[in-house]
């Protein structure tokens, strides 16, 4: 069984390192995210409505 | 406020909405630049605009009804495999790799809202200026996020299973500035239409710009659902604000300079931060400063090394 001044500093190593690599996390599932929206022709949505005056935007509708 | 943030800000506002044609004849840019979005809020309805906002397409791609049967029972199960096959998993991806790198920075550096709250701000007025406001307010955009951005538009449908961005219509302060302003008055048609959601939109837009005299960023701090969304990576992003203790002498010039109106020393790290870097700036003895790849220190140092006479106060 480790001292507790072993453990704690152990959960600090560990929390610094998620904290560290967190963003590789991110980065990964926003990359996979944005290629399966481009391959479901998620863009296309998007452009059939953001080239039509969206009247609820405006404050009409 | 750094001139070299506000630089950046006009150069984003103007790139951003640079369809110059759209300001003339009143007709929005249609072209394909719109199959994206930026990473800030920003109207497509705006006769400038190049590019998609986020907010509203993600509402759009749910509100759609994606994979959903309208013909189908309206049952949960009909509505969760409709959620599925039609979630804005394109602007989510976007939104997160941004926010993987630089958390909430597009705030701070790229929004054109953003920067006009930071202007409006500017105004002297006859009573004292504060900071960002109730604490209680900063968890409304969450609120926002997840009810009017996510939820409203997947369950408060119509009975084909369409539904509407609530967002857009019901608060969004950047539509009624950039879009429900000026296309009525560049299209004479738009004027007849208009009717009390316009009244009201454009009573919380100027409640809002009186709200920016006296608080910071009210809008981002209180409502933003784009802010809500990219604020909790400000903890793990690649590039991230650190604060030295060993080096702060605490003259209070950090708080002064935030334009969220946080304290750096003890929220460096807070979702309401919008990596401006005027805290880092300012700072006389580089205490805050941006860490990550390729950065040896601390964000632009002050130009003098001392602490200003006039920071001399101890506010923490």
């Amino acid at each position: 069984m480790r001292p507790m001044a072993d453990r704690s500093i152990f959960r600090e190593l560990r929390r610094g390192a998620v904290r560290d690599y967190a963003w590789l996390a991110a980065a990964g599932t926003g990359a996979v995210l944005l290629a399966l929206g481009i391959a479901l022709g998620e863009p296309a949505k998007i452009f059939e409505k953001a080239t039509a005056i969206c009247l609820q935007c405006i404050g009409i509708g | 406020m750094s001139e070299r943030r506000t630089i950046v800000q006009a150069l984003s506002t103007l790139l951003t909405n640079g369809y110059v044609k759209g300001f003339v004849t009143g007709n929005i840019y249609t072209g394909p630049l719109k199959h994206v979005c930026v990473p800030t809020l920003n109207c497509y309805s705006c006769p400038g605009a190049l590019c998609a906002c986020p907010v509203g397409a993600v509402q759009v791609v749910l509100a759609g009804g994606g994979g959903f049967d309208p013909t189908a029972p309206h049952t949960i199960w009909t509505k969760l495999s409709g959620i599925l096959s039609g979630a804005p998993v394109f602007v989510i991806g976007f939104l997160t790799l941004i926010a993987a790198f630089v958390g909430r920075a597009s705030c701070g550096w790229l929004c054109p809202f953003g920067w006009f709250q930071d202007l409006v701000h500017r105004i002297p007025v006859p009573f004292t200026k504060r900071g960002g406001g109730p604490r209680l307010l900063h968890y409304l955009k969450y609120l926002i996020l997840v009810g009017m951005v996510v939820l409203m538009p997947l369950f408060v449908v119509d009975s084909f299973g369409f539904s509407e961005p609530y967002f857009c219509k019901l608060v969004c302060p950047a539509g009624t500035l950039e879009g429900g302003l000026l296309l009525p008055i560049l299209q004479p048609d738009l004027r007849g239409m208009l009717g009390k959601l316009f009244a009201w939109k454009v009573s919380l837009l100027v409640l809002l710009i009186g709200l920016m005299t006296a608080f910071r960023r009210p809008f981002c701090n209180w409502l933003c659902p784009l802010g809500a969304w990219f604020g909790p990576f400000n903890r793990v992003s690649l590039y991230r604000l650190e604060f030295d203790e060993n080096k702060c002498v605490q003259c209070g010039l950090c708080v002064k300079s935030c334009p969220s109106g946080l304290d750096p020393v003890r929220e460096c790290d807070s979702a309401d931060c919008v990596r401006c870097l005027d805290c880092g700036r300012v700072c006389p003895k580089q205490a805050i400063a941006v860490r990550g790849p390729g950065l040896a220190s601390a964000a632009t140092p002050h130009p003098n090394d001392a602490v200003p006479p006039a920071a001399t106060g101890n506010v923490h």
